[in-house]
């Protein structure tokens, strides 16, 4: 994990520990007024790229899964899911399912691309605008209050997915 | 999502993100990325509303080709 990607991590979840998850374990309720959204200071840098020459992969936090192949995250958790789950960029609509209840999700059962564009995607990149795109989605369920979780369980798979498809650029798209 | 973006730029990835969510993305400070008015469910836009939904879509990918940090850019989008 980069020491840079979040400002005062140690001291976010020492606040956490002691108040919304201590009353959590303490009380089995959440209580959101104990939550800090982290708040970073410091800005990273990065270089620009040729998009048009750029490998792309998608990352949704839609809660998206195949049922065919995979469990479905576990939306009953209140300190939340930190798993993944993949499926191919190919993948028809019909056979995608959510399980994610921290979100409306009225909306993307009516028309997928409101949070997962694999056609306008493939649309761009027949149009030259994106050089190649990733044939793996990575998706999880964005109900996840533990920062420190997300760096050490979230993260990690994702830097492999990225590594082994030799991916330039990460469009994220939460729900 | 920021948090996630931050830590990949820091290591060579390019990400981009859009959010409407202005509050707390502003906050997390990510690379690049785009706020709208859009509603918890439909971060690309409404459904069935292809044109939206690209315009969002490039203007969130555009933002790969410049330098970071970005000023969250604001798309006016609702």
């Amino acid at each position: 994990m980069s020491k840079q990607s979040t400002d005062n991590l140690d001291r976010w979840t020492e606040h956490f520990q002691k108040g919304w998850l201590k009353n959590f374990v303490d009380t089995k309720s959440i209580d959101w007024k104990l939550y800090k959204y982290v708040k970073n200071e410091h800005a990273v840098f990065g270089a620009g790229l040729d998009l048009s020459q750029a490998k792309l992969l998608l990352v949704s936090s839609s809660g998206a899964y195949l049922p065919s192949k995979d469990k479905p995250f576990n939306a009953a958790n209140l300190l939340g899911d930190y798993t993944i789950r993949t499926f191919p960029l190919s993948t028809p609509f019909s056979e995608i399912e959510y399980s994610h209840d921290h979100y409306d999700q009225t909306a993307v059962r009516t028309d997928t691309q409101v949070l997962l564009p694999l056609n306008h995607l493939r649309d761009l990149v027949d149009s030259k605008i994106i050089g190649s795109l990733s044939e793996t989605v990575v998706s999880f369920m964005g109900y996840q209050p533990w920062v420190g979780r997300v760096m050490k369980k979230t993260l990690p798979p994702i830097r492999k997915i990225i590594k082994q498809e030799a991916i330039d650029a990460v469009l994220l798209v939460p729900s | 999502m920021g948090l996630i973006a931050r830590a990949l730029e820091t290591e060579g990835i390019r990400t981009t993100l859009t959010s409407w969510n202005a509050g707390i993305i502003r906050g997390v400070k990510p690379p690049r990325g785009t706020i709208t008015a859009l509603q918890r469910g439909m971060t690309l836009g409404h459904p069935h509303d292809e044109a939206q939904q690209k315009r969002v879509l490039i203007e969130t990918l555009k933002l790969l080709e410049q330098n970071a940090p970005l000023e969250l850019v604001r798309l006016d989008e609702k």
